[in-house]
C-alpha cells in the first residue's frame, strides 16, 4: 500500500472511527466489557518446482506469499490476527476485526454501534498473479503457439500465425494488486424517528500492476515487404492502475406507517491511471514494417467513466397479502477517449438501464398461497452513432452490429401449497421471458459489413419455462428438496440462449440427534439450441443452403458428504463432488470474413460445417477433515482435499489439430494437505501451529506443476 | 417508454387497492417478563447476555411464551412457544432495505428461516471444519454448510478467490434478495468489481454486453479464465472461421487446415474479447 493511499483513504477511515470509538465511551456510560483475541503469527513458506524464479508458480496465482526480504520463493514473514470485542449491556458497541496472511492478503473491519449511529469501515488487500499464468500460455512459451506451415512469405494473409513478437521487454512477473477500503455511517430511527435510517458510505478500491496483453495488428499496420506479416501477433506488458470512488446513500423510512420505502443512490468514478498504450509506442519493435498511420492506435484502451445509479422500492404487506415494487436506473458515461474516437468525432459514450419489478404473493389460504411477478429491464445505447471513420463503411473500421437497445419484460405466476403429506411444500409455477433488441446493422446493399443473416444474433428471445419445488421433512432431521424445471423457446437470440432446457436439482439432508450429518445432491441440466441459422437470404452470395448451429451442453454434478463425531472429542467430515461438462456445437468454416461480401461485391460467402466437436471435462473432488481434542490443552486438527479434471476439450478434427498443442486435453491434479495443532499454554494463552503442502501437478503442461510448503506458529492471548 | 408508465400505474394500483386491508398479521404479539423464562430456562440466560437481543423479551421472538408459561407441563409440545421465524424477526428488522423483500428472495422460496444463518441469540458459531477455508472469511465457510455443490467448484483450477479470502460469497450474492427483486442488469453484479470491462465500448461483443455467464461460469471451472467451456469450442459455437484469414494457406476457400496454433486460444488474437474502442475485430 503507498503512502498517497495511506494519507488519503486509510488515515481518514482510522480518524472517523476513533471519533466514534470517543464518542461512544462518551455515550455508553454503562459498565463494558471487553472480550477477543490477538494472535501475532510467524510464516515460513518454500515453493518448489515450478517454471522458474523468474516466473509465475501456479500456486501463487492466487494469494502469493513473499517473504520480508521480498524474496518470492520462500522465506519468513509475519502477521496478526485480530478479534476484538467491547459489549455493553445491551449491545457489542465496538467490533474490530483483522485477518492477516502476509503482505499480500490481509483485510480487517471495524464497526460501532451506538445507539443512534453506527460506523463501518473496512479494508482488504489482495494479490492475484493469475496473469503470471497467461504469460506462461503466451504462444512464444508452448508447443504449437505458433505455426510455421503458415506458409510466409507466400501467404500475406493469415501468415501472422508463424510468428510471436513479445514485446515486454523481458518482463516474465505479472501481478495485480487489489486493495478495497470503505467507510460508512448509520443514523438509526432512534436519531430520525420510528421507521427510519439513513446510511451514507463510501467504498474504494486501487488496483496496481500489470498483466501481459496480446493482439494482432491489422494487415494495414503493417507496410513493406512480404515478411511484414510475421510482425503482426504480438504481446506487450500492459500497465494496470485503476481507482474507483463510490460515494452511495441509502434512505429507508416507514412513511405514515403505510408502507416500507428504501432508497439507494451512488456515483461512482472510475479513473484509469495506466500509461496509454499506442501501437507506434512498439513501432521500433516492428522490424522496419511499421505503418505510421496506424500510431495513434491505443491497444486494449480501458476509459475512465462515471456510473449514476438510484433505486427505489416499496413494500408492504397487508393481512395476507404482500407486495413489492421498484425502479432503478443507471446511466454509464465514457470520460476519456482513444485518440481515434476523438479523431472521429466519438464523443459521447453512454449506457443507460431501467429496471423495475412489481411481485406480488397472496396467502389465500394457511396451505395454499400464490405469487406473481413481472420484471422489467431496458438497456440503451446513446453512444455516438455513427462516427465517420470510426463505424463506417469506407474506412478501417466498419459496423458489426450495433445494439441500440435490449429491452426484456420477464413474468410469472406460482401457487404454493404447504401442509401436504410428508409434511412437504410444493410449488408450481410458470415464467415466461421476452427480451427485444433493437440492433443497426450494416445495409449491405450499399455498402461493405456484415448483414444479419450472416450472424447467429437474433433480435428476439421468447422462452416459457415450467417448474416444481418440492420441499419435504418427511420425519426429523430429513429434508428432501427436488426441483425440476423445464424451459422452451420459440426464438433465441443467441446459441448460448437453450431452445429447450431440462433441469433436475435434488438433494437430501439428514441431520440426527448425536450430532451426525449426511447429505446428498444431484443436479442435471441439459440444454440444447439448433434454432439459430446463417441463412441464405441474400442474393448474389453463393450461400448453398441454410446452415443451422447446434448446440448440445448436458452439466451434471452429484456429491455426497458426511460429518460425524465417532467420539466425544472427535469431529470428522468427508465429503465427495463430481461435475461433468459434456458440450457439443458444430464446427463452421468460411471462404472469407462474412463483412466482405454484399451486393456492392461480387464476392461470394459459403458456410461450411467441418466438424462437429465435442468438450468433455470430468472433475473429481474429495475432501477430508477432522479434529480431535486429545486432552484439555492439546486440539489437532488435519484436512485433506483433492481435485482433479481430466477430459478433452474437443473432439474431431479440431482435437487433430490442438494434439501438437498443450491445450487439447485437460489433466490435472490439486493436492492440499493441513496439519494444526493448538495448545493451551495457560488460561488465556494459546499456542497455535499448522503446516499447509499444496501442490499442482500438470500432465498436459508440466512446466506449471510445482507447490508450496507452509509453515505456520501463533500465540493467542485472550483478553 | 409506454411500458413503463404502465407498470408505475400497475404498481401504484397494487399500493392503493391494499390500503383497507388489515394490518400486518406478525403485529401485536404478547410480551412477557423474560426473567420470570429464566426461572426454568435457565440455561438460555447466557446465551441472552449480550448482542441486540440481550434485553428483547422472550415472547417477542417465541410467539406463545406468555401461554406456555401459564401450563403447569411446560414440556408439553402442542404449548411450547414457536421458534422465531422469519416473520417474527422482520416485526424488528424490517426496517432494512436489504430486508424488507425477505418474502420473494431465494432463501425464503427455499425454505429458509432467519435462523438457519444467524445466531438468534448471539452470533452464530460457525465451524470451519473444511480446513481448505483457513484463508476465507467467515460468512464463506457458513455458505459452504448448505452449498456442497459450490464449495467443491472452488476447488477446481480456475476460480474466485473465495478459499483464498479475496472476496466472500455475499460480495457477489445478497443472501436476502433475489432474482425477481434485483434491480441490476445481468452485467452489473460483475462489473461492480470487473468496472474496466464494463466500457462503454464502441464496438461492443454481445454476449459480453447482454450477460457475463454466456462465457463465463463465477465458481470455478476447470478451464483457463472461469469459462463455461474451453477455446475454441466456446467461441466457434457462434463463429465461423473464415479460411482467408484463419487458413493455413490464406486463401480464400472454406475447406484449407486451420491449425492448433489458431485454434488453442482464439483471444491471443482477439484481445479485447469484452469489446474494443477502435477494432471491429475486437483484436485491440
Amino acid at each position: 500500500m503507498n503512502t498517497n493511499m495511506t494519507l488519503k483513504f486509510i488515515l481518514p477511515c482510522m480518524t472517523v472511527l476513533a471519533a466514534a470509538m470517543s464518542q461512544v465511551y462518551a455515550a455508553e456510560t454503562t459498565a463494558s466489557t471487553v472480550s477477543g483475541e490477538i494472535t501475532p503469527k510467524l510464516y515460513y513458506f518454500n515453493y518448489f518446482d515450478g517454471p522458474g524464479a523468474d516466473l509465475t508458480q501456479f500456486m501463487e496465482r492466487y494469494s502469493p506469499q513473499e517473504a520480508w526480504s521480498g524474496d518470492r520463493d520462500s522465506g519468513f514473514y509475519a502477521d496478526l490476527d485480530l478479534n476484538l470485542t467491547v459489549s455493553n449491556q445491551g449491545r457489542d458497541i465496538l467490533t474490530l476485526e483483522r485477518q492477516g496472511f502476509g503482505l499480500n492478503n490481509h483485510r480487517g473491519k471495524a464497526r460501532v454501534n451506538m445507539e443512534n449511529l453506527g460506523f463501518t469501515g473496512y479494508y482488504s488487500h489482495f494479490r492475484s498473479a493469475s496473469g503470471g499464468i497467461d504469460y506462461l500460455y503466451n504462444p512464444n512459451r508452448v508447443p504449437g503457439g505458433t505455426d510455421p506451415t503458415y506458409n510466409v512469405p507466400a501467404n500475406t494473409n493469415s501468415g501472422y500465425v508463424a510468428q510471436f513478437n513479445d514485446d515486454s521487454g523481458g518482463q516474465t512477473e505479472y501481478k495485480i494488486d487489489r486493495t478495497t477500503y470503505g467507510v460508512g455511517m448509520k443514523f438509526k430511527p432512534g436519531m430520525l424517528g420510528e421507521g427510519t435510517s439513513l446510511s451514507v458510505n463510501y467504498d474504494g478500491y486501487k488496483r496496481d500492476g500489470n498483466r501481459f496483453s496480446t493482439y494482432v495488428a491489422g494487415g494495414s499496420d503493417v507496410t513493406g515487404g512480404a515478411a511484414r506479416v510475421l510482425q503482426r501477433l504480438r504481446g506487450f506488458d500492459q500497465d494496470i492502475e485503476e481507482n474507483m470512488n463510490k460515494f452511495s446513500i441509502n434512505l429507508t423510512a416507514s412513511p405514515g406507517g403505510l408502507f416500507q420505502l428504501s432508497y439507494d443512490g451512488a456515483l461512482e468514478t472510475f479513473d484509469n491511471r495506466a500509461r496509454d498504450n499506442l501501437m507506434g509506442g512498439f513501432a521500433a519493435n516492428f522490424g522496419g514494417f511499421f505503418a505510421p498511420a496506424s500510431a495513434n492506435k491505443d491497444l486494449h484502451f480501458v476509459p475512465d467513466s462515471t456510473l449514476m445509479t438510484h433505486a427505489i422500492r416499496l413494500s408492504r404487506t397487508f393481512g395476507a397479502t404482500a407486495v413489492a415494487a421498484g425502479y432503478g436506473m443507471s446511466r454509464l458515461e465514457q470520460d476519456s477517449f482513444t485518440v481515434r474516437q476523438t479523431l472521429a468525432g466519438y464523443t459521447t459514450g453512454e449506457i443507460s438501464t431501467d429496471n423495475a419489478f412489481l411481485n406480488i404473493n397472496h396467502r389465500v389460504s394457511p396451505t395454499l398461497g400464490l405469487e406473481g411477478y413481472i420484471k422489467y429491464a431496458n438497456r440503451d445505447n446513446d453512444s455516438t452513432f455513427p462516427a465517420p471513420g470510426l463505424i463506417s463503411a469506407t474506412e478501417d473500421q466498419t459496423l458489426d452490429v450495433r445494439i441500440n437497445s435490449i429491452e426484456s419484460f420477464s413474468y410469472g405466476l406460482s401457487a404454493t401449497m404447504r401442509a401436504l403429506p410428508l409434511k412437504s411444500t410444493l410449488t408450481g409455477g410458470w415464467k415466461r421471458e421476452d427480451i427485444d433488441r433493437d440492433l443497426a446493422w450494416t445495409d449491405v446493399s450499399v455498402e461493405r459489413g456484415i448483414a444479419p443473416q450472416r450472424s447467429l444474433y437474433r433480435e428476439e428471445t421468447v422462452s416459457d419455462e415450467v417448474y416444481l419445488k418440492w420441499i419435504a421433512r418427511p420425519m426429523a432431521g430429513v429434508t428432501l428438496r427436488v426441483t425440476p424445471s423445464y424451459l422452451w423457446a420459440d426464438e433465441t437470440g443467441l446459441v448460448t440462449e437453450p431452445e429447450e432446457s431440462i433441469n433436475l436439482k435434488a438433494a437430501v439432508s439428514y441431520a440426527a440427534t448425536d450430532g451426525i450429518q449426511v447429505s446428498g445432491y444431484y443436479n442435471y441440466k441439459h440444454r440444447q439450441n439448433n434454432n439459430n441459422t446463417f441463412t441464405n437470404a441474400l442474393a448474389n452470395d453463393g450461400l448453398g443452403t441454410a446452415q443451422a448451429q447446434d448446440v448440445d451442453n448436458t452439466f451434471h454434478s452429484a456429491g455426497a458428504s458426511l460429518n460425524l463425531t465417532p467420539a466425544e472429542r472427535v469431529s470428522a467430515s468427508v465429503s465427495l463432488d463430481w461435475t461433468q461438462n459434456d458440450f457439443e456445437s458444430y464446427y463452421f468454416s468460411t471462404d472469407r470474413r462474412r463483412y466482405e461480401i454484399g451486393l456492392t461485391t461480387t464476392n461470394t460467402l459459403n458456410f461450411l460445417i467441418r466438424d462437429s466437436s465435442n468438450y468433455k471435462i470430468d472433475t473429481w473432488s474429495l475432501s477430508l477433515n477432522g479434529d480431535w481434542q486429545a486432552s484439555d490443552r492439546l486440539k489437532l486438527n488435519a484436512g485433506y482435499t483433492f481435485s482433479v479434471s481430466e477430459g478433452d476439450v474437443a473432439s474431431g478434427l479440431i482435437a487433430t489439430e490442438l494434439a501438437g498443442t498443450i491445450d487439447g486435453r485437460i489433466d490435472n491434479t490439486l493436492h492440499s494437505f493441513i496439519l494444526g495443532a493448538d495448545y493451551s499454554l495457560k488460561k488465556n494463552t494459546t499456542l497455535r501451529t499448522g503446516y499447509i503442502y499444496d501442490n499442482y501437478d500438470d500432465a498436459v503442461y508440466d512446466a506449471l506443476s510445482g507447490g508450496v510448503h507452509t509453515l505456520m506458529a501463533g500465540v493467542s492471548f485472550a483478553l | 417508454m409506454k411500458s413503463i408508465y404502465a407498470f408505475a400505474l400497475a404498481v401504484s394500483m397494487a399500493l392503493l387497492s391494499g390500503m383497507t386491508f388489515a394490518q400486518d398479521v406478525v403485529a401485536g404479539l404478547d410480551s412477557k417478563d423474560m426473567v420470570k423464562c429464566y426461572g426454568c430456562h435457565d440455561d438460555k440466560e447466557d446465551q441472552h447476555a449480550k448482542g441486540s437481543h440481550a434485553n428483547t423479551n422472550c415472547a417477542t421472538c417465541h410467539a406463545g411464551a406468555a401461554e406456555h408459561s401459564k401450563v403447569a407441563k411446560a414440556k408439553d409440545p402442542v404449548k411450547r412457544p414457536q421458534k422465531p421465524d422469519a416473520a417474527a424477526c422482520l416485526t424488528c428488522h424490517k426496517n432494512d432495505a436489504k430486508r424488507m423483500n425477505w418474502k420473494f428472495a431465494d432463501h425464503h422460496k427455499a425454505g429458509l428461516e432467519c435462523r438457519d444463518c444467524h445466531g438468534l441469540h448471539t452470533p452464530k458459531d460457525i465451524k470451519r471444519l473444511d480446513l481448505s477455508l483457513w484463508r476465507g472469511d467467515k460468512n464463506t465457510a457458513l455458505c459452504a454448510t448448505c452449498h456442497q455443490d459450490v464449495l467443491a467448484r472452488f476447488n477446481m483450477k480456475s476460480h474466485h478467490p473465495v478459499k483464498e479470502g479475496g472476496l466472500t460469497c455475499t460480495s457477489c450474492h445478497d443472501q436476502h434478495g433475489g432474482k425477481q427483486t434485483d434491480l441490476d442488469t445481468k452485467t452489473a453484479q460483475c462489473t461492480q468489481c470487473h468496472q474496466a470491462i464494463r466500457g462503454p465500448k464502441t464496438f461492443e461483443h454481445p454476449p459480453a454486453a447482454e450477460d457475463c455467464s454466456n462465457c463465463h461460469t463465477p465458481h470455478g471451472s476447470p478451464n483457463r479464465k472461469l469459462l463455461n467451456v474451453a477455446q475454441p469450442m466456446l467461441c466457434l459455437q457462434c463463429h465461423a472461421l473464415p479460411g482467408n484469414r484463419h487458413g493455413q494457406t490464406g486463401s480464400v476457400n472454406n475447406t484449407q487446415r486451420i491449425t492448433g496454433a489458431v485454434l488453442r486460444e482464439c483471444t491471443a488474437c482477439h484481445g479485447q474479447v469484452h469489446g474494443s474502442n477502435i477494432d471491429q475485430h475486437l483484436r485491440h
